[in-house]
């Protein structure tokens, strides 16, 4: 099965194509450069950048892929959450490709985008994961933990109760006064640094649920910065990544034993993050994480979603999927979830 | 009313839960208060203070990514705006600003320093860190009283 897949829930246009698992294209259009200059990012040109740039950008995905838009199977689009302008962009334009080439329309959740990046064949890796899993999305604007107990079913295990893990890096980065987008630089900074010497809290470390937070710590970087102005940035670099890749691997693993699963799915951005794959390589769990390119955001990975739905419900009715709406606020999962089997440890029994 | 600022320390918690309850009091439907502060001053945690005020047990999280959250409330919506990825008054309008007011019991913009200038109806709360930083003593000051 051949399918197009968009993503414009935020900043960057990405489009890809995938057939089957496979992921014969993946171009990102990242707007990066345009909003560096003034250090954040202005919707209405988020959204006219994506008017302007999709077009290129779908075309050079079928090029690369090696493809015409009538070979293609079903267009898929992200529908939500994100930016409303940006979404609208993605959406509209995948709707009017489908409606212009006959071909079947699927809306995509963006979450189950970042979790289906997890199922691309890659050459040199193993085996997708197969659910029951557990799945951890750590990005800009999502930190929240899904467990799997079959494939499309997802229970909302627990998440950010402030920002996301990495909202904190970029704007920890920003106290740092590294250049935009604060990320990356952060971490490369941290690799210079001593993760072991300063004195910042550990996040959400007595809890006996699932959740993270992240916005105590970025107060308590700030507070020792204005103390400390003449500490090392690389220390503090190191100390903050440590604690924030220390509470995800904790928690994720905790959960797990708690849910009886022994297989973790990391995706989203920060799965990017080289001290995070160290760790996570270091815990008593299978640990999936996306191929290279596939973390952040992208448009195969909405493809690979694409898939996965087609495989599990079939393709959707196209008058019903071309009325579906940009949604900027949509919840992936059903609800709070509890360890299912009673048999299981309960959450504060795990924290022990 | 004075325009003198007055600033109110915010020991703990259930100070900055008491001050939201008055500030929900205290502005009429449709208002628009202005956050301004450093990281870490704590305006998102008042935020979620705010909702409580309103009667939402909402988990209100950072809508830095997302721009703007919506909160249904009892007494009305409310809706969270963060304008630290944002560059100006004319890029918060663009996320239809204006619009979501009218309808709003309460718009709260985060980082919204830019409105304040062309916003001579908004309310301004600046969130400090401030005392001993390790026990996180927070304090906040009403910059502008609104003459109405």
């Amino acid at each position: 099965m051949l399918v197009l897949g968009i993503d414009t829930s935020c900043d960057d246009t990405g489009v890809g194509v995938v057939r089957g698992r496979q992921v014969l294209a993946n171009v990102v259009a990242s707007q990066a450069a345009l909003h560096a200059p003034m250090g954040g990012v202005l919707p209405e040109a988020a959204s006219r950048e994506h008017l302007a740039t999709i077009d290129g950008v779908v075309g050079e995905a079928l090029t690369r892929a090696g493809v015409e838009l009538h070979d293609l199977d079903a267009i898929a689009a992200t529908r939500g959450p994100g930016l409303a302008g940006a979404l609208l962009v993605g959406l509209g334009y995948a709707k009017g490709l489908a409606w212009g080439a006959a071909s079947p329309f699927i809306p995509i959740h963006h979450l189950e985008g970042h979790v289906a990046a997890c199922l691309a064949e890659d050459a040199g890796r193993g085996p997708p994961p197969e659910p029951p899993f557990l799945c951890l999305i750590a990005s800009g604007g999502h930190t929240v933990l899904f467990d799997v107990p079959e494939a499309g079913r997802y229970l909302r295990v627990g998440g950010s109760r402030d920002d996301a893990a990495g909202e904190a890096f970029d704007k920890v980065a920003r106290l740092l006064a590294l250049p935009y987008p604060g990320g990356p630089a952060l971490a490369a900074l941290a690799g210079d640094g001593d993760p072991g010497t300063l004195p910042l809290p550990r996040p959400m470390a007595r809890q006996h649920g699932f959740d993270f937070s992240f916005s105590g710590l970025k107060t308590a970087v700030a507070v020792f910065l204005e103390r400390h102005p003449d500490a090392s940035r690389a220390d503090v670099a190191a100390t903050f990544q440590e604690r924030v890749v220390t509470s995800l691997v904790d928690v994720a693993t905790r959960a797990a034993r708690a849910f009886g699963r022994d297989t973790l799915v990391v995706a989203g951005g920060v799965a990017a993050n080289r001290a995070l794959r160290e760790a996570l390589a270091a815990a008593a769990l299978h640990v999936h994480l996306p191929p290279p390119g596939l973390a952040t955001d992208n448009g195969a990975m909405i493809a690979l979603a694409a898939v996965e739905q087609v495989r599990l419900r079939g393709v959707p009715d196209q008058v019903e999927a071309l009325a579906v709406d940009a949604a900027p606020y949509l919840p992936l999962a059903e609800g709070p979830s509890r360890p299912r089997d009673a048999q299981a440890p309960r959450p504060h029994d795990a924290a022990r | 009313m004075s325009r003198e600022a007055v600033r109110l320390p915010l020991p703990d918690d259930d100070a900055s839960a008491a001050l939201a309850r008055a500030t929900v009091a205290a502005l009429p439907a449709g208002a628009l208060l202005v956050l301004t502060g450093p990281l870490g001053a704590g305006k998102t945690t008042f935020v979620r203070h705010l909702a409580r005020a309103l009667g939402s047990p909402a988990e209100v999280t950072s809508p830095t990514y997302a721009l703007v959250h919506e909160y249904p409330t009892p007494a009305g919506t409310l809706v969270h705006v963060d304008a630290y990825r944002l560059r100006g008054a004319a890029a918060l309008r663009a996320l239809g600003l204006d619009e979501q007011r009218e309808r709003a019991r309460l718009t709260v913009v985060e980082w919204g320093e830019a409105l304040l200038a062309d916003e001579p109806e908004a309310y301004h709360l600046a969130l400090d860190r401030a005392g001993d930083p390790d026990v996180a003593l927070h304090g906040a000051t009403w910059r502008r009283s609104p003459e109405r």
